[in-house]
């Protein structure tokens, strides 16, 4: 009675298997390659301290929005399995 | 000035919670004991007049004040969020910040079970009530009501000419969960200041008090009004995050920034609040029915580690940020998120920013949509759809308008689309051709006032 139940079950976890095999390929190669973007990047010289009056714009800056970034993580950590990266992860919330 | 670490009373923590703690300490002595070092780029406060003129000579101060709305379609959950940021600059580059957001929580939420074309009776949390779902509704209880209340604080300042440290505190309480945690993080500039180190710790202590106490783990629901199976009211959880990240200047109008990050939690992580459908698996007309329901059971620690790329890039055109995330952990989720918004001026004051992030993830390995009444339970078992496959896909629109001596005012217009497998090839019987991943709908709104 079971059986068909399990064939399902296996095809499920077949499929998944492959899709996370798939997942950690295509990630691998994305690291590879921000990191490859990343190294050839600093491999440039920066700029001196008189250039700096685009960089000191707002809008040029990490984490200038303190407010909007504390909104957007909360609203992600609460309906999504992934937190974190920009900054610390811990939600600090039973969210639901 | 002297930065006041009160010691949580109810903080619950182990003996590397009171290393981190009495590490935490030792590094805000010695912050606050350190004489002032004259950073480069130390800004002279204006002296001003009028009222709070004391206030606003004391530091140079900056911030935000702002509210998020969020709206869930088909009158699922509901919050407003104010909150407002607020920083003191001193002389020597010393910073003081304080962050303060309330939240509020109505609405109706999914509680894990499987829509059925059976009605379904749920018992609700306390175990006193009964709530039922109508065939082909999504199981929702909808008398869910919460506040949350989250206040952090934070010092920095330099260490040495290139070295700065900050040290943070943050709490936030809701009806059935505290949580305490305090930070510290350091970052070290290039001689040139074009690149910047950052390394970061953080520790987190979390206590949970389930409504009518916790679910005994994969235990069958009880009707209420009967004994339920329930034992103890609180639980615990503990959260050590660590990052190490890098920003780089790559010429005058372009930036890129790196971040790598461990998060290492143990203790209690189910959602009490959660149930996973045993459905009929005998042949027959009744197969796929919902027999029963129980608790979900996740593991009690999680490993995760993510990659973080983001990129700022200035043209004539606009400035166009894009940020890359890459997450997995030892639950078996892996995730990734492609952010991007390009910021461009209507004219002098006005100024308009389009974005799109885009979200995917695959199931955690104890992710089912339920499982047959013949099967053995695994010892691990949820069926919480943010620990399933999905897609989330948000657009959004922030307009900015452009004010006197550096403020602005925005207003971020955002509509979040998830989405997931519907008709999975697990589904039996019944359970084919049901709706059984809801897509869930939200607008989003953010308004904010920066000074």
């Amino acid at each position: 009675m079971n059986l068909p139940i399990k064939t399902f079950t296996r095809k499920c976890f077949l499929k998944t298997e492959a899709k996370v095999s798939n997942y950690k390929k295509s990630s691998r190669t994305l690291i590879f390659f921000g990191f490859s973007m990343l190294l050839s990047a600093c491999s440039s010289l920066g700029v001196q301290p008189w250039e700096r009056d685009i960089l000191s714009k707002k809008e040029m800056i990490f984490g200038a929005c303190v407010l909007e970034a504390g909104f957007e993580d909360h609203t992600y950590f609460s309906k999504e399995g992934s937190s974190g990266g920009r900054s610390f992860s811990a939600g600090g919330c039973g969210c639901n | 000035m002297q930065l006041k670490v009160d010691q949580p009373k109810v903080l619950k923590v182990g003996k590397i919670g009171r290393l981190i703690t009495h590490a935490a300490m030792a590094l805000t002595c010695t912050l606050t004991s350190l004489p002032h070092v004259k950073a480069e780029a130390s800004s002279q406060t204006e002296k001003k007049s009028g009222y709070f003129s004391g206030l606003r000579n004391w530091a140079d101060w900056s911030g935000e004040i702002g509210l998020l709305g969020y709206s869930e379609t088909e009158g699922r959950v509901q919050a407003i969020e104010p909150g407002i940021n607020l920083n003191a600059l001193f002389d020597g580059d010393r910073n003081w910040n304080i962050k303060l957001v309330y939240d509020a929580l109505t609405g109706s939420s999914p509680n894990g079970a499987l829509i059925s074309d059976q009605p379904q009776t749920f018992t609700s949390p306390s175990g006193k009530a009964n709530y039922t779902t109508q065939p082909g509704d999504i199981p929702l209880y909808d008398q869910f009501r919460d506040s949350r209340v989250a206040l952090s604080t934070s010092w920095s300042q330099p260490l040495t000419r290139l070295l700065k440290g900050n040290i943070g505190l943050n709490a936030s309480k809701e009806y059935d969960y505290l949580s305490m945690g305090l930070n510290t993080s350091l970052s070290k500039e290039s001689e040139d200041k074009n690149t910047t180190y950052s390394l970061g710790l953080s520790y987190t202590n979390d206590s949970i008090n389930p409504v009518g106490g916790t679910p005994i783990p994969l235990a069958t629901m009880v009707a209420a009004g009967l004994p339920q199976p329930k034992e103890g009211t609180s639980e615990s959880k503990s959260t050590i995050d660590l990052l190490l990240g890098v920003t780089q200047v790559i010429n005058r109008s372009w930036i890129v920034q790196a971040n790598l990050s461990l998060g290492l939690s143990s203790g209690y992580m189910n959602d009490p609040y959660k149930f996973v459908t045993i459905h009929n698996d005998t042949l027959g007309p009744s197969l796929g029915d919902p027999a029963s329901y129980i608790y979900e059971n996740r593991p009690d620690s999680r490993t995760k580690q993510s990659i973080y790329l983001a990129s700022k890039s200035y043209s004539k055109y606009g400035i166009l940020t894009l940020s890359y995330r890459f997450l997995s952990d030892d639950w078996g989720l892996t995730s990734h998120t492609l952010e991007s918004n390009f910021n461009f001026a209507l004219n002098r004051s006005w100024r308009l920013q389009p974005g799109l992030r885009v979200y995917t993830q695959s199931a955690v390995d104890f992710f089912r949509y339920s499982i047959g009444s013949g099967e053995a339970l695994p010892s691990e078992l949820t069926a919480d759809t943010r620990l399933g496959d999905m897609m989330a896909i948000t657009p959004g629109l922030k307009i900015i308008k452009k004010l006197e001596n550096e403020r602005e005012i925005s207003l971020l217009l955002q509509y979040y689309m998830q989405t997931g497998e519907k008709n999975p090839a697990t589904a039996v019987g019944s359970q084919i051709g049901q709706d059984l991943f809801p897509d869930l709908n939200a607008f989003i709104v953010h308004f904010i006032y920066s000074f």
